[in-house]
């Protein structure tokens, strides 16, 4: 008897359709489960084969369950804003609007031949005014409580996509997503204080179940140390700030290094008597990256600021002040104060500019390499912290600094608050309105929302402006304070904008007057099982934890974490064993699979392919096996 | 031997789902349909059970024939089926016999069968007296459901 997979795969999906068979009842009564994996971003590409892998998994998960007797909620959007479709637009002269439709249609009907059990019904998509309305209404309680705010700063800037990136989007050096160049420049960014929820994205991470991994990775991310910020003095009479987690070392200490950015490289300008080779040192370092400076470069380079000198606080010491690229001024007070004894890029840089080196932790020999096993161990040359352990003179010192008034105790973060403007055209317009008189001022919560106009050009100026600055009337408006002549806000939202909340909104999709019921935020809340991919780590993950935290401080939501478990699956690979791309050539798309061998054997290879949580190589032979199963 | 067989894999089906290990939950529905194969037919209850379980997997083939064979609804709203702790016990074992740790042939026993009763068998199976002649047994292990280990000089 042969199976004929297409028709009859074809009427269930139908079937399934019309009588919502997989739709979440809105009886509150019943037990819940509630699982979800990542909306997808609606490429031109269409759907890849390691979507379903995901998708499936979960799909299994949740129709067990409905087995079970749980309500489901197992629902699906489109996380639709962002530069690719805006860079086809673009290309192609047709609006982002259309080829975002477009794009839709086209993963909607692959998905439904994959026989997932999505509740449809609750279908969102973040590109939809009804549902970017309250991604603004975030925004604009971010703003009313202190989180949102705009700062003069350098920010990444891919030098391709002409667009400012976060750091999570900065890999290597290149951006992320186009591999180009990314360069520093200064511009006015509007951020979000997500610094001022770093203890609780990292303490909260013991009331949740999530794979070791991705809570190493975001522990690792925020990068919590606990330390002192010690106040050096200066031959110019000006206070120079620095944070070390070694206080204990201060006696070894024989030079600082300031970024070449540094305010006093400037305001010193006329006592450093090498001031143009201070200079010129600091042009070159403008055009490299972040990441060049600090990670890539192996042979640190400097330049020492003649005629002005460092004062070491424990002992008084007159120490030269270097500039060099690997200090930031963007990270910590973009000063710290060098232990060549025993830290290597400080003893390489000793050695290279002929500066002493003091051992300060017993242990070592110095005279060969900076000793840096010393987390233990027991402090010499170092006045009265001389004798006691490493631990007993980090407190000793601490102690001595808060009590002369020259440090104090302080907790840092590598985390950096979240640049959260992009100069584009397809995003979220931020709500915000610019008034000579008073400043920055949120839209009224009746005009949201606040939509995107339509534009003759989606580029941004050449300037690295919104390509909504073009448009003047537009732009001009009145303030909604003093009713006196204004401007809107031109930048958009970056694309994890949408995605910080959307898990909220399936719980009410279609609710006018909130981002969902609180009854229904009540019930579903939190998610139960979370998976998505571990690139989303520090990224999506992270901020939209911090998200629905400030919506649970400020009463919004009803659980202080959105996600209970959080699992990761695994790569599919392509059959020679390497990550799939067109340039490789070995993408094999899901569509080709399902009509030759049908949705079912699809579903029982892309789960047979492996452990879940591997990376797994597509092999076609072996799904000829799953087919006579 | 069917019914043993079909409420194990109930258990380890549902306990694999939740825990993500999808391809052992494939594996073991792939050796029921041999087991099915094998028996030259199922009961039309059992069947009900094995669609049950492949379900998840494979949604549209397992709601074209819970049609085919007449249960009531869609599959998607029926429930998944209830395991008997007892029966997913088999009622015989095969285990390893060992001397001095290498495998020297193997035994099938019943499964509730007791340590020195155990090791009886296990010293009459097959090739085993063959290895034992002229040696004096040191020390007899049993590990219940897997192994004896005889170690003889």
């Amino acid at each position: 008897m042969k199976y004929d997979f297409k028709a009859i795969e074809q009427k269930w999906q139908k079937r399934w359709d019309d009588e919502h068979t997989f739709a979440a009842k809105q009886d509150f009564s019943l037990p819940k489960f509630y699982a979800l994996v990542e909306f997808p971003y609606p490429s031109g590409q269409g759907l890849h084969v390691g979507h379903p892998r995901s998708y499936t998994a979960l799909d299994i998960v949740a129709r067990k369950k409905r087995l079970d007797g749980y309500n489901v909620l197992y629902p699906m959007g489109w996380d639709a804003f962002g530069l690719p479709t805006e860079n086809f637009a673009m290309k192609n002269h047709i609006h982002p609007e259309v080829v975002t439709k477009n794009n839709v249609a086209r993963f909607k009907a692959q998905l439904k031949s994959l026989g997932l059990s999505f509740d449809w019904d609750r279908e969102i998509n973040t590109t939809d005014p009804e549902y970017y309305k309250w991604t603004q209404w975030i925004f604009l309680q971010l703003f009313k409580h202190g989180l949102a705010y705009k700062k003069e700063m350098s920010v990444n800037w891919c030098t391709g996509c002409k667009v400012v990136l976060a750091n999570e989007e900065v890999v290597n050096g290149v951006c992320e997503r186009c591999g180009s160049p990314v360069v520093h420049k200064v511009k006015s960014q509007w951020m979000l204080r997500i610094t001022a929820y770093a203890d609780r994205l990292i303490d909260d991470l013991d009331t949740v179940d999530f794979i070791e991994r991705v809570k190493t990775q975001q522990i690792n991310w925020i990068g919590r140390s606990h330390g002192a910020e010690v106040t050096f003095g200066t031959t110019e009479g000006d206070e120079m700030i620095v944070y070390t987690t070694r206080p204990d070392t201060l006696f070894g200490v024989t030079y600082m290094v300031i970024a070449p950015e540094h305010e006093f490289v400037d305001k010193w300008a006329g006592k450093i008597k090498n001031i143009d080779e201070v200079r010129a040192y600091r042009e070159a370092a403008a055009r490299k990256s972040e990441f060049e400076r600090t990670e890539l470069a192996k042979d640190k380079t400097g330049v020492k600021l003649d005629g002005v000198w460092g004062i070491n606080p424990v002992n008084g010491q007159q120490i030269p002040i270097f500039v060099s690229d690997y200090v930031l001024a963007t990270y910590g007070t973009g000063a710290i104060m060098a232990v060549p004894g025993h830290d290597q890029r400080d003893y390489d840089f000793a050695k290279k500019f002929d500066l002493p080196i003091i051992e300060v932790v017993a242990g070592g020999d110095i005279s060969k390499e900076a000793f840096t096993d010393c987390a233990t161990g027991m402090l010499v040359n170092s006045g009265f912290l001389t004798g006691k352990t490493v631990d007993e003179a980090k407190v000793a010192i601490t102690d001595w600094l808060v009590k002369e008034g020259k440090g104090v105790k302080k907790v840092n973060y590598k985390l950096r608050d979240w640049v959260f403007s992009r100069q584009r055209y397809w995003g979220e317009p931020i709500p915000m309105v610019y008034c000579e008189k008073c400043g920055w001022q949120p839209l009224p919560e009746s005009e949201l929302p606040l939509r995107l106009p339509e534009v003759a050009h989606y580029e941004p100026t050449e300037e690295g402006e919104s390509p909504l600055a073009h448009l003047t009337d537009w732009v001009r408006t009145t303030c909604p304070c003093c009713g006196g002549e204004a401007k809107r806000e031109t930048d958009t939202m970056p694309q994890w904008a949408g995605s910080s909340w959307y898990f909220l909104r399936y719980c009410d999709p279609h609710n006018n007057n909130a981002i969902a019921s609180p009854e229904a935020l009540k019930y579903w809340s939190p998610v139960d099982w979370y998976n998505g991919g571990m690139e989303h780590t520090t990224l999506h993950l992270l901020y939209s934890r911090f998200w629905h935290k400030f919506l649970y401080d400020i009463g919004v939501v009803p659980t202080s974490e959105p996600y209970a478990k959080r699992t990761s699956h695994g790569m599919i690979l392509g059959e020679n064993g390497e990550k799939m791309s067109k340039s490789r050539g070995n993408v094999v798309n899901p569509d080709d699979i399902v009509r030759t061998y049908g949705a079912d054997t699809m579903r029982l290879y892309e789960m047979f392919i492996g452990d879940f949580e591997k990376a797994a190589p597509w092999s076609s032979s072996s799904i000829k096996g799953c087919k006579r199963f | 031997m069917l019914e043993s067989s079909l409420h194990k894999a109930i258990k380890k089906v549902g306990e694999d789902i939740v825990q993500l290990k999808m391809n052992t939950a494939i594996a073991t529905l792939m050796s029921l349909i041999n087991e099915i194969d094998a028996a030259g037919g199922v009961t039309k209850d059992e069947f009900r059970i094995f669609l049950l379980l492949l379900n998840p997997f494979a949604p549209h083939i397992t709601e074209e024939l819970w049609e085919m064979t007449g249960f009531d609804g869609q599959i998607a709203h029926a429930a998944w089926p209830v395991y008997d702790e007892a029966k997913c016990h088999d009622a015989e074992v095969e285990i390893a016999v060992q001397v001095c740790g290498k495998v020297r042939g193997r035994v099938v026993i019943a499964a509730d069968l007791d340590g020195a009763s155990a090791i009886a068998a296990a010293k009459q199976a097959a090739g085993i007296p063959e290895q034992l002649a002229g040696k004096t047994i040191v020390k007899e292990i049993y590990v219940p459901g897997k192994l004896v280990n005889i170690v003889a000089k």
